[in-house]
């Protein structure tokens, strides 16, 4: 069995401790096992060849299955690894087990890195993808795209169903409102929220400070956490 | 001294080889693209592939590059939309915002199923775009990619659009507002590379106020002005100001009719035309001889400023009390001052116009004199300034006579009260961001005077990390101050007019020079940075 493990170098979304650690049990196994910089690179330019079984040091398993192929993928994500702006070789991944062909993304890119042949997509120019950017995958109606680079879960290739948004239905009733919603204007919404800010403001700082909940309450506190 | 709200910091970057380099470029094909729609008149919508063809006639004509087809073919079918569009109420139209304006690297907003939450940092330019479209009634999104987009449209439930896209979504876009006959305008991005991007901010904001309720919106502004400058000829004076009486009267009116960008007798006449009931109605006498006396008052200011500076030239001529001596100089201003007040005094209004209009010079020329005042007992004792002092040195001297240049022009229409705090807070902004364009002007240009004073001196000593870029942030702010000022005024007209007067004063060829640097700071910052997109 080969044995791969991927730094990510370029987006670094590994867990640094995980990766130390993996490192360490492996050279004191003594099996031979080869690390490279950016499996995503590899795999975009073609240099990708490593012999099968795998055993494979990354990121989500989803998403490294869905970029090689079988193997077994160890996971040394780092929750909450954030977004690089240099994060190296980007492109979409697609998952074929949640893929119907749609051609959703096709018709959506830009850039034209998907293709189709009988019927099938695939990701034909990889290079031509910009970086960080993830727009196909949130469009994808299946949760199928995969940017295993990505800071967002199921994006990135994490398990779990993404929600699936059906936007028709969303905008079947009034569109304009429904944008409006999501303003930091709209009136409903500014008071609940501006509700929940006092509310959690006053719970942090009585923790932080101790203040004895009777000091709040002569404060007449309950009137801050009404809307006004 | 209170400073505006600070615009979001200026990203300098070169459009995209199919969009014409220079603001000054892209603002003649647009205009260009607006003569040409209303001559011909096609109706909308037009397929892609007639609108590529009416774009390529209108390169034609104008012998721009082939390659800008696309863009013109955007601006064609704007103009297509155009009045369509104006006659939509705000609330039933979406404004759709590309993400990719947002500062990549310090955007922390994020997204939901729609598209980005902006936090409203401040850090580009969605903030204020989407603050100021929600403020007057829009649906705002800003979006990322097509998708949204093209399903919105799909939806069918969107009776105009207003959309900020790279050209390759525009085009993308374009089969699905066609096939629905939405109206909408489309400002292209000028980049398309998706992180970074710049757009031409000034014409976001022009069509996010587009509306039918401003009947100046139709206003040709370059014919009017050219219109104004038609009254400043040797014998368009003669018929305003009478026969000249002997050598002093000529020389005052030669200068006069010398060079100026006549941007006060233009504020004059714009204001009166967006404040009477038909605005592109031919411009009365009176109303000639108003503006011709503010431009009196101000060359008479010239003149005397002149002899103030000690300057030996103007205008790349020499001053005239370089040419005649300081007396007689002197007694030029003197006399062109006593013009302006005999001219304003024969308007034919009713006597209480008459006064407020004698009232509004006097006092614009009071604090003209009392601001050049704290110039001249400054520079007898020069000491550092701080960046507010200067500021409002500029105040005090360059905001009035655009002051009185828009007051002259309400009054004299009649409608002057219910505009009169607008006016002031308008002048005060775009004189500031007229004096501040000036020093940015002589630092390009290595002329920094420090006998004046001077942001771009002030700046440097604060010890401001890149003067020329804060001071340009400055110049955006009051830019977008002015605009802000004329939130309230009653007038749709008005507002509309007066807000399209910033761009046309700041936007024009004057800051070319200063494209042209940019430019080539950008190419090689580009050059080291692998061809990155920031």
């Amino acid at each position: 069995m080969a044995t791969l493990v991927c730094n990510c170098t370029n987006a670094r979304v590994l867990s640094p401790d995980a990766l130390a650690a993996a490192l360490d049990k492996l050279r004191a196994s003594g099996e031979p096992f080869e690390v490279v910089a950016d499996l995503c690179e590899l795999v975009a330019h073609g240099r990708f060849n490593a012999t099968k079984p795998l055993k494979i040091y990354a990121c989500h398993p989803r998403a490294v299955k869905s970029l090689v192929g079988e193997a077994e993928v160890i996971d040394l994500r780092a929750k909450n690894a954030p977004a690089n702006t240099t994060p190296g070789a980007w492109f979409p991944v697609i998952d074929f087990e949640r893929c119907n062909h749609c051609m959703q993304c096709l018709s959506f890119c830009l850039f034209g890195v998907f293709a189709a042949k009988d019927g099938k997509i695939r990701v034909a120019q990889p290079d031509n993808c910009k970086p960080n950017c993830p727009a196909c995958a949130r469009v994808c109606p299946e949760a199928a795209i995969i940017f295993p680079k990505h800071p967002e879960p199921v994006i990135h290739g994490g398990d779990g169903q993404r929600e699936k948004v059906d936007v028709s239905a969303l905008l079947g009733g009034d569109v304009y409102q429904t944008l409006r919603k999501r303003s930091r204007f709209d009136k409903d919404r500014d008071a609940a929220t501006a509700r929940a800010e006092r509310c959690q403001c006053i719970a942090k700082l009585q923790k932080q400070l101790g203040i004895p909940p009777e000091v709040l309450r002569d404060l007449n506190v309950e009137s801050l956490q009404k809307d006004k | 001294m209170k400073l505006p709200r600070p615009a979001p910091p200026l990203r300098f970057r070169l459009p995209q080889p199919n969009i014409p380099p220079t603001l000054q470029q892209r603002e003649e094909l647009m205009q260009f693209a607006r003569r040409w729609v209303k001559e011909w008149a096609p109706v909308p919508p037009v397929p892609l592939a007639d609108l590529r063809q009416l774009a390529d006639k209108v390169l034609a004509e104008t012998g721009a590059d082939a390659q800008y087809r696309d863009y013109v073919a955007v601006l064609i079918n704007n103009e297509l939309w155009r009045e369509t569009l104006a006659a939509i109420p705000y609330d039933r139209r979406l404004l759709l915002l590309p993400k990719c304006l947002r500062a990549e690297d310090k955007c922390r907003a994020a997204m939901d199923e729609f598209g980005l939450l902006c936090k409203q940092c401040g850090q580009c330019s969605i903030q204020d775009l989407q603050t100021e479209a929600e403020r007057l009634g829009y649906a705002v999104l800003v979006a990322e990619g097509s998708a949204m987009v093209t399903q919105l449209i799909q939806a069918g439930k969107i009776d105009a659009i207003v959309g900020v896209s790279c050209l390759n979504v525009l085009e993308k876009a374009f089969p699905y507002m066609e096939a629905a006959a939405i109206p909408g305008i489309g400002i292209p991005l000028l980049q398309g590379d998706c992180a970074n991007t710049t757009v031409d901010l000034d014409w976001v904001t022009d069509v996010i106020h587009l509306t039918s309720e401003d009947t100046t919106r139709r206003l040709d502004l370059t014919a009017l002005r050219e219109e104004v400058e038609t009254w400043f000829t040797p014998d368009a004076l003669a018929r305003v100001l009478g026969p000249a009486d002997g050598q002093t009267d000529a020389l005052a009116r030669e200068w006069l009719a010398r060079a100026g960008k006549r941007w006060r007798p233009f504020l004059t006449v714009a204001t009166y035309q967006a404040l009477r009931d038909h605005p592109g109605d031919p411009i009365p006498d009176d109303l000639r001889e108003l503006a011709v006396a503010v431009e009196c008052f101000h060359k008479a200011s010239l003149i005397h400023d002149d002899i103030e500076d000690n300057d030996a030239h103007r205008y790349d001529d020499p001053t005239l009390h370089e040419q005649h001596g300081v007396a007689i100089a002197l007694n030029v201003g003197d006399l062109l001052i006593g013009e302006g007040y005999r001219l304003i005094r024969a308007t034919r209004v009713s006597p209480v116009q008459t006064a407020a209009l004698l009232h509004a010079a006097a006092e614009g020329h009071r604090r003209l004199c009392l601001g050049q005042g704290e110039e001249l007992f400054w520079r007898r004792h020069p000491s550092s300034l701080k960046v507010q002092q200067v500021l409002n040195i500029f105040r005090q001297k360059t905001a009035p006579a655009f002051e009185v240049a828009l007051r002259l022009g309400a009054i004299y229409a009649g409608r002057h009260e219910p505009v009169s705090d607008a006016l002031g807070a308008y002048s005060e902004a775009l004189g500031i961001a007229y004096q501040i364009r000036d020093d940015l002007e002589e630092f390009q240009a290595g002329k920094l005077d420090a006998t004046e004073p001077n942001l771009l001196l002030a700046l440097e000593q604060e010890k401001t990390k890149d003067p020329e870029i804060r001071a340009r942030v400055l110049l955006e702010s009051y830019k977008q101050e002015a605009i802000r000022s004329l939130r309230d005024v009653p007038s749709a007209n008005l507002k509309g007019l007066l807000r399209r007067v910033v761009g046309r004063i700041f936007n024009h060829a004057e800051i070319k020079g200063w494209c042209h640097e940019f430019q080539a700071r950008n190419a090689a910052s580009r050059a080291t940075s692998d061809g990155a997109a920031r």
